[in-house]
């Protein structure tokens, strides 16, 4: 594993150099500190319209539950997006830009190399990840009071999961596409598989990847992971899954001129 | 000792042959120039060399490991520059170094004052904390060799590493080989023939991915180019052309103004003096003359043209 280590400095360096780490910032305390703004605000704006003369809207005072609403909304729109664009050239980018010939020439193996790319990015995504959630925790419980800490820590847990299988999918496509456009297309294909398309098929919603984000109000309200563990075990098994396949194609890869 | 050992290479994408059958052993400390008409299957070969290519068939030996596709090991013996390296823009030239320094595991106290002889060798040491992306061609090609040499390689692999430069970054790249030479065995393609002069000991000619030539470069001027006599007359020599090209003794007539130059048969011609015979026999005045003696160029296309 002698080559693992310059290949990681090297990949968390240029998360820093080329600003990514910002971006991901940026997206992760917008998440977290609109979601319980947005949530407050909410019924106030819709109260302030006016749709028809003399009707009045019956809203009920917002809870730390619209909070957590606008925060899932939010992880799995602008979080699971951003992801995608900022990884998607992580190798591809590699490809276009021909850096890859001078390093696959010295003593770093395919393997370390890609193994590299999803330790950092891995690494970046859960520190802010964690930082933020932390963050729209205290942020939601200082504006609606009270919510229970074990559960949103199994929140986040699950929907921690969530991203880096979105993340190792779009590493695996960025290692076989050619370009960053094509990885872009492809991992953003896949996205919508897995929130869109699989929770409509009964007989494999229950173990998706997605369940977490169509049934978390179960979680906040009661506690209970079980019916959780399996889509997490099965999005953990993809994520493995992409990188070892990221791996076997790349070994193979000739590397064009 | 052989440093490099290529057995039978073939290389086909689809139908197509861009190798076939190469076979050659380049030894210990020799500079080798790897010439070839574009499109005759010197990068696709050199691509090979450094496992960036996997050959369709046969073996490749650098410093006594075998060259694998896809496995990194041989790779500790070898360096590499390509013909328009690519490095990391948002490095600084040290930071690179130092980058690729820890990628053959090298500690701090043994890398520190190697990359700094590196950057006096290669004349970077002024630009070392600046960004490679604001480099120029020259100082990025030297950027290249700094990194393919850090390791102390046994053999050193150069594709066109001065084609892409303007004169003075050719002359600065080629100086930098210079001092390298004396320690390491160097393979590199070029299409700029007069380089090969200046600092091969041997040269590989290769034409449509076959083996036309691998020999010493004075082994390889005797075997096969004839000499060129170049010659000024007093007036026009248009009428001698077609007359010289009927003589046994010449090969070829080039005319440009009152100058001709002839391809001359063999040694022989001028150890029997046949050229002055002629022109004395015939009444002709003559200015001057030289007799050149074979530059790779003249090597080059007259195997070339055999093959063909």
């Amino acid at each position: 594993m002698n080559s693992f280590y310059p290949i990681l400095k090297k990949e968390l360096l240029e998360l820093v150099r080329s600003k990514k780490i910002l971006m991901l910032i940026i997206v992760f305390a917008f998440v977290a500190i609109s979601s319980p703004i947005l949530a407050k605000l909410i019924p106030t704006i819709f109260k302030n319209i006016t749709l028809v003369p003399g009707m009045v809207l019956n809203i009920p005072e917002s809870t730390w539950r619209d909070s957590i609403d606008q925060f899932i909304k939010n992880t799995t729109q602008f979080v699971a997006l951003i992801v995608i664009f900022l990884f998607a050239g992580s190798v591809a980018e590699e490809k276009t830009k021909k850096t890859l010939e001078l390093v696959l020439t010295k003593p770093i193996s395919r393997r370390n190399f890609i193994l590299a790319k999803f330790a950092s990015s891995f690494f970046a995504i859960k520190v802010v990840f964690i930082l933020f959630s932390a963050v729209f925790y205290l942020y939601t419980i200082s504006i609606f009071g009270a919510m229970s800490l074990i559960n949103f820590v199994w929140l986040s847990v699950f929907l921690l999961i969530l991203i880096l299988l979105i993340d190792a999918i779009t590493i695996f496509f960025s290692t076989i596409s050619a370009n960053q456009l094509i990885a872009v297309g492809l991992s953003f294909l896949v996205f919508i598989l897995i929130m869109t398309l699989l929770p409509y098929i009964s007989a494999i919603e229950p173990y998706a990847p997605g369940y977490i984000v169509n049934h978390y109000k179960d979680l906040m309200s009661n506690g209970e992971i079980k019916n959780f563990v399996w889509p997490a075990v099965i999005s953990m098994a993809l994520t493995f899954v992409a990188i070892f396949a990221s791996v076997g194609c790349f070994k193979k890869q000739e590397i064009e001129r | 000792m052989s440093q490099i050992i290529v057995k039978n290479l073939s290389k086909k994408f689809g139908t197509f042959t861009a190798v076939s059958d190469l076979s050659f052993a380049i030894d210990e400390n020799r500079v080798v120039g790897f010439l070839g008409p574009n499109g005759a299957g010197k990068t696709t070969t050199m691509r090979m060399l450094v496992g960036l290519s996997r050959p369709t068939s046969g073996s490749i030996e650098i410093a006594g490991q075998n060259v694998v596709f896809g496995d990194s090991s041989a790779n500790k013996y070898f360096g590499y520059l390509p013909e328009q390296p690519a490095f990391y823009a948002w490095m600084t030239g040290y930071e690179y170094l130092k980058f690729v320094a820890e990628s053959f595991g090298m500690k701090k106290d043994e890398y520190s004052s190697k990359i700094e002889k590196l950057l006096v060798t290669v004349g970077l040491t002024a630009a070392k904390n600046k960004k490679i992306g604001a480099y120029s061609n020259g100082m990025r090609q030297r950027l290249g060799i700094a990194q393919a040499v850090i390791n102390d390689p046994k053999v050193l692999i150069m594709d066109e590493p001065v084609s892409a430069l303007d004169p003075i970054g050719r002359k600065e790249t080629l100086q930098v080989i210079e001092k390298l030479k004396k320690n390491m065995t160097i393979l590199f393609s070029t299409h700029i023939l007069s380089d090969v002069d200046k600092i091969c000991d041997d040269v590989i000619i290769i034409d449509k991915g076959k083996l036309l030539a691998f020999s010493s470069l004075s082994e390889l001027k005797e075997k096969h180019a004839t000499q060129i006599l170049q010659i000024e007359f007093q007036s026009d020599p248009e009428k001698l052309v077609k007359d010289l090209e009927k003589e046994d003794w010449v090969a070829k007539v080039e005319k440009a103004g009152n100058n001709l130059s002839l391809v001359l048969k063999d040694d022989e011609v001028i150890q029997n003096n046949l050229p002055m015979k002629y022109f004395s026999s015939k009444g002709i005045g003559i200015i001057s003359y030289t007799l050149n003696l074979p530059q790779v160029e003249d090597l080059f296309e007259e195997l070339v043209r055999e093959d063909k």
